[in-house]
């Protein structure tokens, strides 16, 4: 039984047009998603993981039903209502990291916290704090473009975990990692969600990913087919 | 002013793409300021040149003068009314009488404009004193060096003048060169014999007459009414400065183009900038950037082109402009052979203004110009975005 529902989808529709027809994206999605949840999206190219976590994550809108995310209703924020809650309460990890490329790792890390208006002092404290939880204080000056993957994947989790969102979506973070790196990235993020008690989403079909969820979502043409908890 | 350090980070990130932007961006805003900096100096020394040595701070003429009919002149020249004599006698307004005349160099003859002026005239900076000295019997005559070259005459030198006196009658005598004047003002040169006034009026049978009557530039006191006409030094110099118009509007195009090409770097940049960012728009979006942000930061980061060549301009430009400004720009000693009033060494003038106005054009413009492929952000989905595609 969920305590604390974090995200909550009912009856979660999104099509998109493709050349003169809607492709149905996702199909009455109903889950229900709670406070320090470790969960997988699971399922084939094309199932619809990514959509959803978009449409959770305020980047897409559903196109009916209905997302409430952290007691906002999604579909009825307005674009500066959905920067603001990406901006408060979530953080994003994406396969290829997206970090800034002209920015060094401090500056990466401290982004979102300019996005927060954090002072000086402030910033340099928590940014330093997610470095060294991450293993990367030497690594502070550095240019993305210096960095292993591995390496890379990690200043992007610092750049999500710096301001301790509610809710962290992590869009096939080990897809371009080796089993080595992937395994650490998966451990400092189960770490990460005991020690904040932050709630983690997954899109992913890495069977090493998997192993570390505690809850698996199964979508398939974008319908959940399974929802089992470990 | 976070929006400001991002585009601070993001063009220091960018690196030669951005120095070289700023580079030909601030070649073309020193440009502006250099040639326009000429531009006013050649006005501001042009007018101050006339004024000093021809114009004074304005002109009573004869009824009969119009320096644009030479078919009046021979009849440009009348009693000088009484009312003047107070100022004439007070050495704030001194007469000159131009005459039709001949000279012959070389045994060719040469029209030539006879000046007639008080040798101590102190109204007219030019050296009219030297018309008092002795020349053995012949007229003392003095010319400017430009004329003196066109009819290579040094002091001392002998010619035959004619003229036509006040009668219509032939008259002709030897005039000694008592003196070649220095002037920076081809007007008041080329094609002039200055001889004394009195000794003009005397042989042309036309006593106590003038053509013109030249108030001190300093004067500022009641200027007497009369049948003379009065001319402000606004309207004797309306030439020059439609001549300097003339040229700066010329110069305009020649800087148009140049702010277009830098225009165009920053154009392009920003163009390009759009098109391999995308994925990062996204990021920034997913990160909790606004779509106007956005706008506001990729404009910005286009605007600090023109801000950063501001300061570069200043860096390397302000010395120069500075060395410009003092040392000024030496002017060949045929270029002010076509008649126009041109210092030897033209001072260019950097108003505040002009500085300040070139700034705010250039910040404007480089604004304006990399807002505009930034508008297509305001319809961006981060979606769309972070998949690298642009909506």
């Amino acid at each position: 039984m969920i305590e604390t529902k974090l995200i909550h989808t009912h009856d979660l529709v999104k099509t998109y047009p493709v050349a003169d027809r809607e492709f149905v994206a996702l199909k009455d999605v109903n889950i229900d998603i709670g406070k320090g949840e470790f969960v997988g999206l699971v399922g084939p190219s094309g199932s619809g993981k990514t959509t959803l976590l978009n449409v959770v994550g305020s980047l897409d809108i559903p196109t009916s039903g209905s997302v409430t995310v952290l007691d906002h209703n999604i579909g009825s924020l307005s674009h500066k209502q959905a920067a603001w809650l990406r901006n408060q309460h979530i953080g994003f990890i994406f396969q290829t990291y997206n970090l800034l490329p002209v920015y060094s790792v401090f500056e990466n890390v401290e982004f979102p916290l300019l996005l927060l208006g954090k002072s000086n002092d402030e910033r340099k404290k928590m940014v330093m704090d997610a470095l060294d939880w991450l293993g990367l204080t030497d690594k502070a000056e550095m240019r993305p473009a210096q960095l292993s993957g591995g390496e890379s994947q990690r200043v992007a989790i610092a750049r999500a975990m710096v301001k301790k969102p509610a809710l962290i979506l992590a869009d096939e973070p080990t897809a371009n990692l080796d089993a080595k790196n992937s395994h650490h990235i998966l451990q400092t993020m189960e770490k990460l969600n005991a020690d904040l008690d932050t709630t983690f989403l997954f899109a992913t079909h890495d069977e090493k990913v998997m192993q570390y969820m505690k809850r698996i979502i199964s979508l398939e043409d974008g319908e959940v087919v399974k929802d089992e908890v470990k | 002013m976070v929006i400001l350090k991002l585009a601070y980070r993001n063009l220091k990130g960018a690196g030669i793409r951005t120095w070289l932007n700023v580079f030909v961006l601030s070649l073309a805003f020193l440009s502006i300021i250099y040639l326009k900096g000429m531009y006013n100096g050649m006005q501001d020394q042009s007018i101050r040149i006339s004024e000093d040595t021809d114009l004074g701070s304005g002109q009573y003429w004869c009824e009969v003068y119009d320096p644009y009919n030479p078919l009046s002149l021979p009849d440009a020249h009348s009693i000088i009314p009484e009312v003047f004599d107070p100022l004439i006698n007070a050495g704030v307004m001194t007469p000159v009488m131009l005459y039709q005349g001949a000279i012959y160099p070389d045994n060719r003859l040469k029209n030539v404009m006879l000046r007639g002026v008080d040798p101590k005239q102190s109204v007219m900076n030019i050296p009219t004193s030297e018309l008092t000295v002795e020349s053995n019997g012949f007229l003392p005559i003095m010319l400017g060096h430009r004329m003196a070259k066109s009819i290579n005459a040094t002091a001392g030198d002998v010619f035959t003048l004619q003229w036509r006196d006040g009668n219509g009658a032939y008259d002709a005598r030897d005039a000694q060169v008592v003196h070649v004047m220095s002037t920076q003002n081809a007007t008041i040169d080329i094609g002039s014999v200055y001889a004394n006034l009195a000794l003009l009026q005397d042989i042309t049978r036309l006593e106590n007459e003038a053509t013109m009557l030249v108030v001190d530039k300093h004067y500022s006191g009641e200027l007497p009414e009369s049948t003379w006409k009065y001319q402000s030094l606004f309207a004797l110099t309306k030439s020059i400065r439609e001549m300097v118009e003339m040229k700066s509007a010329g110069g305009s195009i020649m800087y148009g183009v140049l702010m277009a090409l830098a225009l165009l770097a920053v154009f392009d940049t920003q163009v390009l900038s759009i098109w391999r960012r995308r994925q990062e728009m996204g990021t920034l979006m997913a990160l909790g950037m606004t779509r106007v942000t956005l706008i506001k930061l990729f404009t910005l980061e286009g605007g600090m082109h023109g801000f950063f060549a501001v300061v570069l301009a200043t860096l390397y430009g302000g010395p120069l402009l500075y060395l410009n400004a003092i040392k000024g720009l030496s002017i060949p000693m045929d270029m002010d052979n076509f008649g126009i009033v041109l210092p030897q060494t033209l001072f260019p003038a950097y108003s505040f203004g002009l500085i300040v106005g070139t700034i705010i054009i250039v910040l404007i413009t480089v604004t304006i110009t990399s807002f505009i492929p930034v508008r297509k952000l305001a319809k961006l989905k981060p979606t769309d975005a972070l998949r690298g595609k642009m909506s």
